[in-house]
């Protein structure tokens, strides 16, 4: 399937996160699937989705504090996998990187969004109850933001791919992904010791 | 006319799915907050539109909570405005409410539950995969979506009857707060999710294990070995400092430079 597409479905999956249900389909290892299906790299997409996971787990999403986002992080992953052989290792960094950088434009788009709080207060104030365009309007900002980012993105690591595709950084971050799956392992138990025990 | 009927309800549990469409930080959820309510309002305010114009303008302000938990706040505040309650008295309800659904939410939903949903997709996923050597699509797809399942059918529940509480308490300061033993609930899901975290550490060390003495010579061996305790010692240093994940993952990544060398 072309980016594009790709892209556009990635970013309907990934309303889901923040803007619309909060089903959990917008999580690494649900978009990884989706998007590894769409791109015939269902088995790679699914690894990288639950490894991303599970660092990402990491973070708590209260209080609307800006969190890397999961769905951009496996779907960048999951494109840029032919650049790099197939292999996961690098494209797995690629993807934090991209997730990371991600919620710095997120706090952009939140701040855009406060100009919809004047529009409905000048709508409230002529008699006008109607609200459904303004979210129409804020969830397509964050699909075209999307979309936006993630081709830039792809374009760029794409191109990387001929200075970061060597045999001695595949190996040196094949080492790294095996080292953050313990990271992540070992925050997520002594997160939950912590809970058990603080209840005690 | 002034009931919340069945319908009414649904309509607000399906708009509060839009809870948080318009997040922004000035005011958080609060067009979603205004999305959700609206239908309502404008069917008790009987087409006086001046008092449904007073009632969203007052609405307009702040809001923030977590959003599987609205469905509280917002019976509540449905109730007091078809009793024509006090105006101070309803923002003050609305938003001290926000505040506890907010904290109690988080905890339940985003601190725990969704960690154990991906603790089961890993779980199914290793043991259908590694452990019974089933390889497939389908395990795949049942791996993540079973636990997701779950985890909608509940999220749809608490938002659902937290609409019906909010109605029947409404005006009460207390309104939803004990209705469930959040803490036992709280309590319960912390231990499940210990428990869950164990296991899936066992079974990734033990295939971890294997696969580590099937890849080769001895030096392969003892880089395997070294990475399990190098990242659990990275992860407790920084977890000790507050910082957060991505500095052991960059610690060992630089490690990993050294490492693959030698």
């Amino acid at each position: 399937m072309s980016v594009i597409k790709t892209l556009i479905i990635s970013s309907l999956i990934n309303l889901d996160n923040v803007s619309l249900f909060q089903f959990l389909i917008s999580r690494p290892s649900f978009t990884g699937l989706i998007v590894g299906y769409l791109n015939n790299t269902v088995m790679e997409g699914f690894i990288l989705g639950v490894l991303i996971e599970f660092l990402f787990l990491d973070f708590v999403p209260i209080g609307g504090v800006p969190l890397p986002n999961p769905s951009i992080s496996t779907t960048i992953s999951i494109l840029v996998l032919p650049y790099y052989n197939g292999e996961i290792y690098i494209p797995f960094f690629i993807g934090i990187l991209v997730g990371e950088v991600y919620s710095y434009i997120e706090v952009f788009t939140r701040n855009f969004k406060v100009i919809f709080n004047k529009i409905i207060e000048r709508r409230f104030m002529n008699y006008n109850f109607f609200v459904s365009d303004v979210i129409l309007y804020s969830l397509a900002i964050d699909v075209i933001v999307y979309i936006i980012y993630g081709f830039v993105m792809f374009k760029i690591f794409s191109f990387l791919s001929f200075y970061l595709n060597t045999l001695y950084l595949k190996n040196v971050f094949r080492i790294a992904v095996v080292g953050s799956v313990f990271i992540s392992l070992s925050s997520l138990f002594f997160k939950f010791k912590t809970q058990v025990s603080k209840n005690e | 006319m002034n009931n919340l009927s069945l319908y009414d309800r649904l309509i607000i549990l399906l708009r509060g799915f839009f809870l948080q469409a318009v997040f922004n930080y000035e005011k958080f959820q609060n067009i979603g907050f205004l999305f959700m309510i609206l239908p309502f309002l404008k069917k008790i305010s009987n087409k006086n539109l001046a008092e449904l114009r007073s009632i969203l303008l007052r609405h307009i302000d702040i809001f923030n909570t977590n959003p599987y938990m609205c469905g509280f706040i917002v019976g509540n505040v449905l109730k007091m405005e078809v009793c024509k309650d006090d105006e101070k008295k309803i923002t003050n309800i609305k938003q001290a409410l926000a505040c506890a659904f907010a904290s109690i939410g988080d905890r339940i939903f985003w601190a725990r539950m969704r960690l154990i949903v991906s603790f089961l997709t890993a779980f199914i996923f290793i043991v259908f995969y590694f452990y019974l050597e089933i390889r497939g699509f389908e395990v795949l797809v049942v791996s993540v979506i079973v636990p997701t399942i779950f985890y909608v059918a509940y999220s749809i529940y608490i938002r659902y009857v937290g609409i019906e509480y909010g109605w029947r308490c409404g005006g009460e300061r207390t309104c939803g707060l004990n209705v469930f033993n959040w803490n036992k609930l709280i309590r319960f899901l912390s231990r499940m999710g210990f428990i869950i975290i164990s296991i899936l550490i066992v079974l990734v060390l033990f295939m971890y294990g294997y696969l580590c003495l099937h890849i080769g010579g001895k030096k392969q061996i003892v880089i395997g070995i070294l990475i399990p305790f190098t990242a659990f010692f990275l992860q407790r240093y920084f977890r000790r400092n507050k910082k957060s994940i991505f500095y052991p993952v960059i610690s060992f990544m630089l490690l990993s430079f050294v490492l693959s060398c030698l």
